[in-house]
């Protein structure tokens, strides 16, 4: 059973007729078409599908669409204004913390959603934010650096106010 | 709107009928119009990667996304009334519930990583479904019959025994509820009841829950008393994050004047057994004693005698009954001695 509804996604709404089993990520991927959202395990662990949902991180691969009708969704795309790095994307190139870049995008969301809620995070902070998602190449050290590194400066709270 | 491209599904979700009625009784008066095919879904946190890998087939799904959870409270007899649809985020930093009874908090906190606890609610947590190494893969890689629990005739685990299912029932919340002496108010057409959480496990893994068809929980009332007790709750797991406890034990006591004579006790051990299990015997052992650290490690003992550990997700009987032993003592040590830097919370 097909029903339409309404994700408002990095700003811009966009209007989709989907099935109930038709999860958030599908939706974002094959409905709307923005690539930038990964799928790893399809099964709630790995975190490459971490999305903002209303300002919070949450796994789209195990998230149906229909039940975030009307709702706000962030992907990677709405993290910078595509010219610009945010801060913290920047961080993660200064520091390392990409390398297959596979779980980049998640580990961005689930990193921002943290800063914004505590803009001093401590080591063992960050790493229970990043708890969610799964990284096989970095071994975490550079991802858990770059977030320390972007918390230095609070100017992505400016960047994501504007979004 | 792009060309359909198809990137994106790895594991089959089937189709379903999707409601989203617009209060709780609206729900379970659903739940009851489905006669038995309808399930609710509140998070979806354990339903759906339970439906894609085929443990669970509903018809349809009467989902609580339009319901927001009332605000946690205390009632005018003083309980502290929680809301079944919060969210395990809105429990871990709710500041009345950090004051109250922080060891729940602190259970909410340790369940998956933040994007679980951004959706899974209370209610789901006492609610999902057990687990184990054969029945939480995906079906297609396995190219061997269904088990028991899905409707198969075997046990992988367990080859011997005849429609036995010992799948393990794993929730955070579970055990520090069962310590606190929580009362679960239980919604159905017929109106709302209160049911003991002692009595809301079965110990049946193919059907752990004491909960029909048409009901559903709808608040978590801890009462007065509990809330003065002292707690403490630890998880114990392999790596310390993203994971379901090898062991969980969690204990609240009543500890009375300089000579710390324990009046009440409740000690629960979860992730090791089809229910959460409590140590009933072992409780009362320990009540009416001065506690000291002796008498810890020798309830500690007890503790590993009672509850029966099943051997899950790789782990043997007899480790994991030490794991019980180990986590008891230092919990009941670190709140005989409050001062003493041995807060265990999540252990290596
Ligand atoms: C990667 C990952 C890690 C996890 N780690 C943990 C962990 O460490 N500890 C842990 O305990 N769990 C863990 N879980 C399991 C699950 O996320 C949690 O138990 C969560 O709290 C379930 O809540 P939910 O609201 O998402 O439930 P749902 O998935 O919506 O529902 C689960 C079950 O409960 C029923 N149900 C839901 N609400 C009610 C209600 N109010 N009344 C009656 N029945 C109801 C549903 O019908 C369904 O059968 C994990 C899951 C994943 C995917």
């Amino acid at each position: 059973m097909k029903q339409a509804i309404e994700l408002i996604i990095n700003g811009e709404t966009h209007d989709l007729f989907v099935a109930s089993n038709v999860t958030l990520v599908e939706a974002i991927r094959d409905n709307v078409g923005l690539l930038g959202t990964k799928v790893g395990c399809d099964m709630g662990t790995c975190g490459a599908c971490t999305v903002l949902l209303e300002g919070k991180p949450i796994l789209s691969c195990i998230t149906l669409a229909v039940e975030c009708n009307g709702k706000e969704i962030t992907t990677i795309e709405g993290v910078s204004d595509g010219v610009t790095l945010s801060n913290l994307q920047e961080a993660f190139v200064r520091k390392g913390g990409v390398q297959c870049g596979f779980c980049t995008p998640g580990m961005i969301l689930s990193g921002t959603a943290l800063l914004k809620k505590n803009s001093k995070p401590k080591v063992d902070e960050v790493a229970k934010a990043l708890e969610g998602n799964l990284c096989r190449c970095t071994g975490y050290n550079r991802i858990i650096d770059a977030v320390l590194d972007a918390s230095v400066s609070t100017s992505h709270l400016q960047d994501q106010g504007e979004k | 709107m792009q060309a359909k491209i198809q990137t994106s599904q790895i594991l089959n979700l089937p189709e379903f009928d999707y409601q989203t009625p617009a209060s709780k009784k609206d729900a379970v008066g659903l739940l009851f119009s489905s006669g038995g095919d309808a399930i609710i879904s509140a998070g979806g946190t354990d339903l759906i990667p339970n439906m894609k890998n085929g443990t669970i087939k509903p018809k349809a799904l009467i989902s609580l996304s339009r319901l927001s959870p009332e605000k946690e409270s205390i009632t005018a007899d003083g309980a502290l009334r929680l809301d079944a649809l919060s969210t395990l985020s809105d429990i871990a930093e709710s500041p009345l519930i950090k004051l109250k009874v922080p060891t729940l908090a602190n259970a909410a906190f340790h369940v998956g990583g933040q994007q679980i606890r951004n959706r899974a609610t209370l209610g789901g947590n006492l609610c999902q479904d057990t687990r184990c190494l054969y029945l939480n893969q995906s079906h297609g890689f396995q190219f061997v019959d269904a088990c028991y629990k899905r409707g198969g005739d075997c046990c992988y685990p367990y080859p011997a025994e005849k429609r036995v299912c010992r799948s393990v029932f794993m929730s955070d919340t579970a055990p520090v509820l069962i310590s606190l002496g929580a009362q679960l108010v239980i919604l159905s057409n017929s109106g709302e009841k209160g049911v003991d959480i002692n009595d809301f496990y079965t110990g049946d893994g193919l059907k752990p829950l004491k909960l029909g068809s048409a009901e559903m929980i709808s608040a978590i009332l801890i009462p007065p008393e509990s809330q003065k007790m002292q707690c403490h709750f630890v998880k114990a797991t392999p790596r310390g994050g993203l994971e379901f406890a090898m062991v969980s034990v969690a204990i609240a006591l009543k500890i009375d004047g300089p000579d710390k004579k324990c009046g009440k006790a409740r000690i629960a051990v979860g992730s090791i057994n089809t229910s959460p299990l409590r140590a009933f015997k072992a409780e009362q052992e320990i009540v009416g004693h001065n506690l000291n650290e002796a008498i810890a490690a020798e309830v500690a003992r007890k503790v590993a005698d009672e509850v029966k550990a099943l051997p899950h997700h790789g782990y043997s009987k007899g480790y994991l009954k030490q794991l019980v032993e180990v986590h008891t003592k230092r919990s009941l040590t670190a709140m005989i001695y409050p001062k003493e830097p041995l807060t265990h919370e999540t252990s290596d």
